[in-house]
This record gives C-alpha cells, structure tokens and sequence, in this order.
C-alpha cells in the first residue's frame, strides 16, 4: 500500500535551484493578473442582480430549456444549468432582473407542471452594495490577517511572505475561476475567505518549523511538509467529496473554489515561501552557525 | 507528576461534559425519521424569505438662511420683499403694501409664526439655519416629511421622500452608487442657487426602520403569524422576513398590501342603478386612536370592529355630519370607509349619535364601530379591517430589494445531500490520515474528536439560536477541516519526540510547541472572519459566526482533549502509567 510518508520523502526540494522555487510561483501569480484583467470577473445573481431559479421534479434537457426560454422571452439573457452532480440535481435558471418570479412560475404552471420551482430574486441595487461590502470584508480579513502574522513572527522577511502566500492563493484562485467562468458569488467570496484561512495554517506551519526549530533544514522542511501536504491533502479530498456529492449551487461552488485553492496553495507554500525561507536562512545562518558551535 | 494528570483528566471531563450537554441541546431522535432541536435555515426548511429597503434619504446640506428664507417666501407669495437685518436667528423684512399682504405672507412661512410691524412696513421671523434648510427639502420634495436625525454621530435631514416610476426604472439599471449619485445631483439641481447638497446617503434612519419593522411583526402578529422572524439587517437599512412554509407571492401579500384606511360620508347619494355615489373624505386611517378588538354582536349576529377617533379625528367627524346634515337626514348621508379604496362598509348613522354628536357629548370619545354583515365573509372582512387598523401604514414606501422562495421538496434534497457529503468527507479524510500514520489508534481518536467537534458546534449553535443556514453549514465544513490540519499539526508533534528519535524534547514542551502554531493560525482565522460577522452581510455572517464558534471551541475544549487522547494511546503520557 502507498505510504504518504516515502512519497513526500522523495520529494526533495532543496535540491532544486531557489530560482526556480520562487520564480515559477511568481510567473504563475503575474500571469493570473493578466488573465484577470484580460478576462475579467463575472458575478452571480446575487452580487450583480437578477433572478435564479431552481427547478426540481423536472427532467427536460438544460440546452433545450435555454432556447424555449429565450425565444419566449425574446432575450439572450437566460441561462439555464444542468445538473452537474452524480444523480439527477436540480436545474438551475438565471435570468436578468426584468422577468418576474411570477412570471415564470406561470410559465412553468402551464407548459411543464408538477414543476417544483425556488427563487432567489436580487434587486441591482442591494446587489452592488453587496458586491462593495464582500469586497471591504476581504480587505478588512486580509488586513487583520497581515497584523496577526507580523506580531506572531516579528520579522519582516517571513511575514511578507506568509501575507504574500495568501495573497497569490487568492488571486490565482480567482484568475481560474475567470477562465472557467465560475462565478463570484456571496458563497464563493466565502470560499475565499476560507481560502485565507488554510493558506495562513500551512505557511505559518512552515516558518514555525524552520525559522523557530533547532535542526538540519532539509529535515525541518521535510517534516513540515509530511505535516502540511496532510493538512491540505485531507482538505482538499473533503471539498472533492462535497463537490461530487452536493447539488446546491453554493456549497458546490464553496467546494470547487476551495478544491483550485488548495491545489494552488500547495504551489506557495512549498515553492515560493520555502524558496524565499531558503534564500533567508542562507543570508543569516552563518551568524547563528558560529554561535551554536561555541557553545 | 500528579499535577498534570489532574489537569489533563480534566480537560478529558470537560470535553465529556460539554459533547453531552451540546447532545441534549441538540436534542435528536430517531422515532420518525431524524428529528432534533437544530434550527435550519429558510434555505433548508422551505419557504420563503423578504428583504425590503425603505425609500427616503439622508442628506447633508450647507446654505444661507438669508437666500433661503427670502425664497420660500417669495417662492410662495409671489411678492417681492427686501431683506433689512439678522440679529441672531430673526429675519427682518420689508415689502410693500404690508396690510393687503399680512396674511399670504402668514401662508407662506409654515415653519415659524412671523411678527409684522405695520408702523415699519416690515415683518419678522424666527428661522435658524437648520429650519430653513428642512424646509428647501421639504419644498423641492412636494411637501415630504423632513426631520433632523442623529446618525453614525452626524447630523443629517431624514427626507421620506419616495420614488417616482421613472426614478424606480432607473434604479432597477443602476449600481446603489450611481444611483446615489444621480439622487445627489437632482437634489442639488433642485436646490439651486439657494442651498447645495454635501453628503447623500440612499436610506432612511435606523429609527425608521426599526418603527417600520415593528409595524411589520405587529401586522403578522395580528394575522396569527406571530412566530416570523421580522428583523432589521446591514446596520438598520433593510428589513428582513422570513416565512417558513409560505409560498412567496403569499409571503409577499402578506409583507408590501398596506392598508390605507379612510373615512368618508356621502355628499350624493346615488339612486339609480349604475350611478355612482359622490364622496368627501372626513378622517384617514391615522385619525384612529385605538381599536378594539373585532367581535359579533350576540343579538343581531353582525361582525363589528369598534373603534376611537383622535380628539381633532371626532371634531372633523362632527364637523362634516353637521356640514352635510347627516345628523338630520341620515339617510341620505351615509357614512362610508374604505379600505385600500374599497368600499369596505357603508350604513347611515345611528339616531342616537346623531343626537350626541349635535349635542356635542360624542366629540369627547369619539367612538364609532364599523359593521360589516352577518356571514362568515363578513368575519373575515371584520379581521383583516381590525388588522389593517391596528397596524397602520408604514411611515414611507416600501420596496422589495432581495426575495426568494425555497420549496420543501429542495430544502430536504439540500439537508440529505449535506449528511452524506459529511459522512463521505469523514471516512474520505480517515483514509488519508490512516495512509499517512498507517496507525488505527491515531486515525480513530482524530476521527471521533472531529466529529465532537462538529456535534459541539451544533450544540452550541442551537443553545445562542443560531440559524443554521447553508453558509452556517459551509462555516461547520471549514471548522472541521481546520480541527483536522490541527490534530495532524499535534500528531505529528507528539510522534517527533518517540522514544528513539534523534532529537529528545519534553512532552509538554512538543504539545506546547503544537499549540504555538495552532494559536497563531487560530487567531489569524478568528481575525479575518471578524469582519464579515460584524458587517452583517447577510448571507455571510451565518458563514463567519460558525467559523468563529468552531475555532474556539477547537483550541479550548477538542484540541487539548486530542492531545491527551493520543498521549495516552500512544503511551508517552508517563503520569498514566
């Protein structure tokens, strides 16, 4: 049987060339900021406006649905979603602001009944002070965050780069879900949040271990990584579960916006803030060196 | 040695003690199907949920109270007057042929009563800065109610001021800023040279809307619907119902039918078929001073609602019955009230009122009872009136802003897919944790602490009357991924220090070391969720409230009675032995 333990045995990062350790990470990060601005944001129903609509008891394919609607209507802008998951989930419907609950539900009454049919109705106006308060409460989380690490590690080189971690989790998060078109939305920006969260545990793990421990670094650093690639690992396999087993449009989009995270956080953690820790302890370990040994 | 033991059979105590007391709080039962106290959320339960914003504004505003005053005037009166003097707050003004026009000028100062000087040809009045500038905005806004309001420690004018159709198009396409500021520059096109707008804020007071949300549940509650949460979100802004089990276009109805209730007598009363009875209103629904409860009068078998008028309500009462001569010929003077401009019940009035309200003894209680029939249908009209009058109008419009109905159907689809997604992800996550340690007695003990961890939250949720909501239940997926990165942080801490291992590092100090990197990343979490639970965003608080819940009961209580667990297994804890 697999041993998670000799895998990440093999895996020797401080074999590798620190440029390369920090330089990929970085590529990547300035790469999603183009693709970010190059593509842009969508937003859903709830932070943009609009209507969404859940049909269950209802089993008529998505892209047929999505014609009828719009020759109906006479408008480009409905979409209708399939079920995604494993089974048969609900079908969702999003629809701009103009058409009514109402309306639909009448809709649905006389072509397909027996329908079971849920709203959700966003006025643009409460959706964009949503959109601008989700916003203040990333930077209001990111701030705190930043004060909390700078006070834990007193030392600018690893708090920068702990606070620098998060942020490119972030923000290469949200450059894929750019690119797949995943919206953001209330339950992904709390994905986001989250995000934070997991990002800031498997980096300060790290800089704990090294910067703090007595030790060989290579053993330091393949230590914290048994530990921290278990963190990430348990995480990650949860979010596929809930992903996989979930119809909700938001634990789903919770899920696979944490499922990229993770994956992504394990490319900051390991590669630039190891690699930035390495370059580090290589400019002041020789101090501390010849002061243990006269001891 | 003894020391430590005790604390840390302790810890194990309080662990036991607080997972049986979260139990009961919880309360499950498996007689039919799974039951508990948890409370779920609109999303899981069904039904259907309102957000209503408020219309009005909040304003700031700088002008001369010289230039105002002299415009209001002269706005009004078409006059041309001179402006002498100020000394303090009294204005002074001259205008020609004062005598003629005393009492247009008297008409057109509705904020103060001005003092006239005949001799001097001049007239003063009393106006600070304040008054003037509510009554430009009261002037610019049709006559709008304007107050002065104490908000977020500043002063601001509350206008309720309500918006046109066009206006309501407008905002429908526009972000809140832009409309914000389109709201802003009609203000200050508006204004004038006379005044200028600093400060616009697209809402009404908190005061408002708290008076408005009471009026709300006092609604519901008169319609039996006692137990709908009605609440005020987003620092006071908008309100918030929620109507489990109700379908929305009936939880609408429920929330936005408002009632305009008024009285009025009949000036011409029509005898033909087809013809319609002329009308002249005597008191609106805000005349009404109380109501009492609707009942049926045993004899005649009517439904009645009895009610009192306002002292000036009985006056204007009296006042018309005499001015149409309804206390003399009664029957051709009806008196009618209309509800939402629906003629709810007409019937001429009774001789003996007649004789009290000449004599002028009614006027002083003012009590009437509006009858409306004998049948069921008039039981029902005679409840839904006592309600309407009871609860009043709210004091600006109203208007949906967020609603949405979940059926129960999705709601229970939701709530099985979260239990099995749960399940799932904790034997998925016992696989790889065994995979790793390759050790049944780390893997069970981390599994069975996470999953107390998960039982305590819910336990300590439905204790505070948490609604658990799907973003409270994301909230419970976060802790108890994070319990689980934790638990491995200690395990592999505890496992470093074995005997045989290179490196020799009390017990204590390991856990200890465990719990420095746990903390740290436990209060950097609990510090970047501070600021959705206090934002109150609505749907993200539940989110943030949980994670907050999961991680402290994390570090207090699961954390430290994992670490005594595995000690114990493992054999390192030496004071067991």
């Amino acid at each position: 049987m697999m041993n998670l333990d000799d895998v990440i045995e093999k895996i020797n990062i401080t074999h590798r060339d620190k440029r390369i350790l920090i330089g990929l990470p970085i590529a990547v990060l300035v790469l999603s900021l183009a693709v970010i601005s190059f593509n842009g944001l969508s937003y859903g129903t709830d932070l943009e406006g609009g209507t969404m609509v859940t049909l269950t008891n209802f089993s008529v394919d998505g892209n047929e649905l999505q014609s009828e609607l719009r020759d109906h209507y006479n408008t480009a802008d409905i979409t209708v979603r399939s079920p995604t998951n494993i089974g048969s989930g609900p079908t969702y419907i999003e629809l701009s602001s103009d058409i009514t609950s109402g309306d639909i539900n009448d809709y649905f009454d006389e072509k397909y009944p027996g329908t079971d049919l849920s709203f959700s109705v966003f006025d643009p106006t409460v959706s964009s002070q949503f959109k601008s308060e989700a916003m203040k409460a990333i930077v209001l989380a990111f701030v705190a965050m930043s004060i909390i690490v700078f006070i834990v590690f007193r030392n600018p080189v690893p708090s920068i780069t702990v606070v620098l971690s998060a942020i490119s989790d972030i923000i290469v998060t949200v450059a894929i879900m750019s690119a797949l078109g995943i919206n953001l939305t209330l339950g992904t920006i709390a994905a986001l949040l989250m995000v934070i969260g997991y990002s800031v545990d498997s980096n300060i793990l790290l800089t704990t271990r090294l910067l703090k421990r007595r030790g060989e670094t290579v053993t330091k650093i393949r230590n914290a990584m048994k530990t921290g690639l278990t963190m990430t690992l348990t995480t990650l396999s949860a979010m596929v579960v809930l992903y996989l087993v979930s119809s909700h449009p938001t634990l789903e989009s919770i899920a696979i916006v944490l499922v990229f995270a993770l994956a992504i956080d394990i490319m900051y953690t390991w590669m630039l803030n190891t690699g930035i820790l390495l370059w580090y302890l290589g400019r002041h370990e020789k101090p501390t060196k010849s002061r243990r040994s006269r001891k | 040695m003894r020391k430590p033991s005790i604390m840390g059979n302790l810890r194990l105590l309080l662990w036991l003690v607080v997972l049986i007391g979260s139990l009961i709080a919880i309360n499950p039962s498996f007689s039919d199907g799974f039951d508990s106290d948890l409370q779920f959320g609109i999303e899981i339960e069904g039904g259907s949920w309102i957000n209503l914003a408020l219309e009005g504004n909040l304003v700031q505003a700088e002008g001369d109270t010289v230039q105002i005053v002299e415009y209001l005037i002269e706005d009004y009166s078409e006059l041309d007057i001179t402006f002498i003097d100020i000394v303090d707050d009294t204005l002074t003004f001259s205008v020609d042929d004062l005598a003629t026009n005393e009492q247009e000028i008297r008409n057109s100062i509705t904020w103060s009563t001005p003092t006239f000087d005949q001799d001097a040809g001049t007239f003063s009045v009393e106006t600070s800065n304040t008054s003037a500038l509510a009554t430009i905005l009261q002037r610019i806004n049709n006559g709008s109610k304007v107050t002065l309001i104490s908000f977020e420690g500043e002063e601001w004018f509350e206008v309720r001021r309500s918006l046109t159709d066009e206006e309501e198009i407008l905002a429908d396409d526009m972000s809140a800023s832009d409309f914000e500021n389109y709201l802003f520059e009609w203000y200050n096109e508006q204004l004038g040279e006379y005044a200028t707008l600093t400060d616009l804020l697209n809402r009404v007071s908190p005061e408002t809307t708290i008076d408005s949300k009471d009026i709300i549940a006092t609604k519901l509650n008169y319609l039996g619907l006692a137990d709908i949460p009605v609440k005020t979100i987003e620092n006071d802004r908008y309100i918030s119902v929620e109507f489990a089990g109700v379908e929305l276009g009936d939880a609408e109805s429920l929330v936005t039918e408002q009632g305009k209730f008024e009285i009025k007598i009949v000036v011409d009363l029509a005898t033909e078929p087809g013809e319609q009875s002329v009308y002249d209103l005597i008191v609106a629904g805000d005349e009404i001073n109380s109501v009492d409860h609707y009942s049926r009068n045993i004899t005649t078998q009517q439904w009645y609602v009895p009610f009192n008028l306002t002292e000036e309500g009985a006056e204007a009462f009296a006042e018309k019955c005499i001015q149409y001569d309804a206390v003399g010929n009664t029957q051709a003077h009806p008196i009618a009230m209309f509800l939402d401009d629906v003629n709810i019940f007409e019937a001429s009035i009774d001789p003996g009122l007649a004789t009290s309200i000449v004599d002028g003894s009614w006027q002083k209680t003012g009590g009437l009872q509006a009858t409306l029939g004998v049948d069921d249908e008039a039981g029902e009209r005679a409840r839904n009136l006592w309600i309407q009058m009871n609860a009043g109008a709210l004091p600006v419009k109203q208007r949906v802003v967020t609603e949405g109905y979940v059926s129960p159907t999705l709601g229970s689809l939701f709530l099985r897919e979260i239990v099995y997604a749960g399940i799932a992800a904790i034997l998925v996550v016992g696989i790889i944790v065994y995979l790793r340690y390759k050790n049944p007695k780390i893997v069970l003990p981390l599994l069975v602490t996470a999953f107390s961890e998960t039982v305590i939250v819910l336990g300590v949720a439905t204790l505070i009357g948490h609604q658990l909501d799907l973003p409270s239940i994301a909230g419970i997926l976060a802790t108890l991924g994070t319990g689980v990165d934790q638990m491995v942080i200690i395990t592999d801490e505890v496992l470093k220090g074995e005997p045989g291992g290179k490196i020799r590092v009390s017990l204590s100090k390991r856990v200890s070391r465990a719990f420095a990197i746990i903390f740290a990343s436990a209060t950097t979490t609990i510090m970047a969720m501070i600021p959705l639970a206090y934002m109150q965003l609505g749907v993200l608080r539940g989110f943030a409230i949980v994670t907050i819940i999961g991680i402290i009961v994390g570090i207090f209580i699961t954390r430290p009675t994992y670490a005594k667990i595995i000690n114990i297994i493992l054999g390192n804890d030496k004071s067991t032995s």
